[in-house]
């Protein structure tokens, strides 16, 4: 049986197709004449986005760095530790 | 200079070659007493008059016969009055000309600032310029347009070109002033909308001579990987200073134009429109701003997301209720009330199945996918079956596992069971008799007969017609082996 749908997401999906085809599921939904078989195709699709958006959100990892330096193939950097700290930041050019 | 000529003995007394008819052009006595000069020395001492008398002069004139540089790198044009009175050569040598920070254009009116000799080969006058400028704008506005012209006639600041920012940017590319207030500014911001944000900050200068430099260096590098930014922002701290030379670098509005990324420019100007902020896919006024635009609260993208999700229950929860209503009126209607009690002995309920139905789709929305597929078939085949009396008597055998089936079937069917409601309505039992067959009942019976082995010949039977009954006595009977 189907399990979740989530590997029938398109590859290359973005976290806002993702948002817009999400909402637009939900007013695909609220059409009277749309049959049950389709809307629980739609509401498995609708929750594998929603799935899907959430794990976006979450993987974004909190870090702030800055670049040292370029390798032929990578920046080099150092993570900011105080990133918010007022004195580490503060200004002395623009 | 001029003080050397005299004391040159061979200019003193020269031999006369002159001939007979020439003597009226001369002065005083002249012949071997004339202070002749060469070509050389006149044009010598003219430019020594000339340094003397007109060095560093601004001259101002439209520039006309302009064709560029030469192979040199040397420049050789005309300046005229704008009255078209009068015109003067001027010549730029290759190390001037580089310098110049606009373009040079037929008719533009420009400050030249240089002084005048005489090429001695040629004996022409013209004037070497040293500094020129554009009348009446400064230097710097002018190629400051000249060079939005150029861009924009490339289509460098197409709105075609524009691209839309990612709405959840995987990682942040910041380019700007390590210590500076706009970092501060933006990663304020991005802290407060979107804590979990990851930021990578290629610092650079964004005021001084190393800065466009820096800049194009830093936006290659987030073009060049990937993956190591899907938006950048270009900032530079708010107001402190009115340098904005940096932003208006040809290198860096294609550094801007080229990046793989969106670049939103932050370049902390209000008023003032740079270069950059027009190549760019987004301008923010401050770095503060750029922050809020690059990437939402996350606060409201879960809120979006529960929404979405709430939203899409109810819808089906709604759904699923419309259709098991439909069920239940679907399984007492008339059709249904006239179907052979074998049939309604299946153990149909309508309202257990609407239950089923309801809580089933609740529990596990995607395996009923599956289910009412399954139904859908199941009803299909559940009809053509009932279309034969002599089947009916297989429904009364499978009875318990009909049952089972019918259950499970019009428990997880769909509004597909209002189609299967107009066929029911068709295969009513009258139909079928009305299509040539019968219903055979023992005399006092009401269930069908079904089975030859149930009867014995000489016995009575009813035989239930289209229209009207039949009574029938049996003859004999056949039993099959099966």
């Amino acid at each position: 049986m189907s399990k979740g749908k989530a590997e029938s997401l398109p590859k290359n999906l973005t976290f806002e197709k993702a948002l817009s085809r999400l909402q637009d599921i939900v007013s695909e939904l609220e059409d009277p004449e749309k049959g049950l078989e389709a809307s629980l195709v739609l509401f498995e699709e609708g929750v594998a986005l929603s799935r899907f958006c959430r794990g976006r959100i979450d993987e974004i990892e909190k870090r702030v760095e800055v670049v040292l330096k370029e390798t032929p193939d990578a920046l080099v950097t150092e993570t900011l530790e105080d990133e918010l700290d007022e004195e580490a930041l503060d200004g002395e050019e623009p | 200079m001029s003080s050397r000529l005299p004391s040159r003995p061979y200019t003193l007394r020269r031999p006369a070659t002159r001939r007979v008819g020439e003597t009226q052009l001369s002065f005083g006595d002249a012949g071997t007493d004339v202070h002749a000069m060469t070509v050389s020395e006149v044009i010598a001492q003219i430019n020594g008059f000339l340094r003397a008398g007109l060095s560093n002069v601004w001259v101002r004139g439209e520039v006309s016969g302009f064709r560029g540089p030469a192979a040199s790198g040397h420049c050789f044009f005309s300046l005229k009055d704008e009255s078209g009175g009068a015109t003067l050569r001027v010549k730029v040598f290759a190390s001037e000309f580089r310098r110049i920070p606009f373009t040079l254009e037929e008719g533009l009116l420009v400050l030249a600032r240089g002084t005048p000799d005489v090429y001695p080969e040629r004996g022409e006058l013209s004037l070497r310029i040293l500094e020129i400028q554009p009348s009446g704008v400064g230097a710097l506005q002018l190629a400051f347009e000249q060079l939005k012209a150029r861009l924009q006639a490339e289509g460098l600041f197409d709105v075609a070109r524009k691209r839309p920012l990612p709405l959840l940017p995987r990682r942040i590319g910041v380019v700007t002033s390590r210590h500076g207030a706009a970092l501060h500014d933006v990663l304020k911001v991005l802290g407060a909308r979107f804590p979990d944000a990851h930021v990578t900050i290629y610092p650079a200068s964004v005021q001084g001579a190393a800065a466009p430099g820096e800049i194009v260096r830093a936006l290659a590098a987030f073009s060049r990987f990937g993956d190591s930014a899907d938006v950048v922002i270009v900032a530079r701290g708010g107001g402190s200073s009115d340098d904005l030379a940096a932003f208006n670098d040809e290198a860096v509005v294609r550094a801007i134009a080229a990046s793989r990324a969106p670049v939103i420019s932050a370049v902390g100007h209000e008023v003032d429109f740079t270069l950059a902020d027009l190549a760019a896919d987004l301008r923010a006024a401050t770095p503060s701003q750029a922050a809020e635009l690059v990437v939402g609260r996350r606060d409201a993208f879960e809120e979006r997301l529960d929404r979405g999700e709430r939203d899409l229950k109810m819808s089906l929860k709604g759904r699923v209720e419309r259709a098991a209503h439909r069920l239940a009126r679907l399984v007492s209607a008339p059709a249904f009330a006239r179907f052979p009690a074998a049939v309604r002995e299946t153990g149909v309920d309508s309202r257990v199945a609407s239950v089923a139905l309801f809580s089933s789709f609740r529990r596990i929305p995607s395996a009923l996918a599956a289910r009412v597929a399954a139904a859908e078939r199941g009803i299909v085949a559940w009809r053509d079956r009932a279309a034969f009396p002599f089947l009916l008597g297989r429904v009364a055998a499978e009875r318990r596992a009909a049952a089972d089936r019918m259950a499970r079937r019009v428990a997880a069917a769909s509004e597909k069971l209002s189609v299967a409601a107009g066929r029911l309505e068709a295969l009513s039992p009258l139909r079928v008799l009305a299509r040539g067959y019968a219903v055979v009942t023992k005399e006092g019976e009401t269930a069908p007969v079904t089975d030859a082995a149930r009867v014995v010949a000489g016995e009575g039977l009813r035989v239930r017609l289209a229209r009207g009954r039949v009574r029938a006595r049996v003859l004999s009977t056949e039993v099959d082996d099966e």
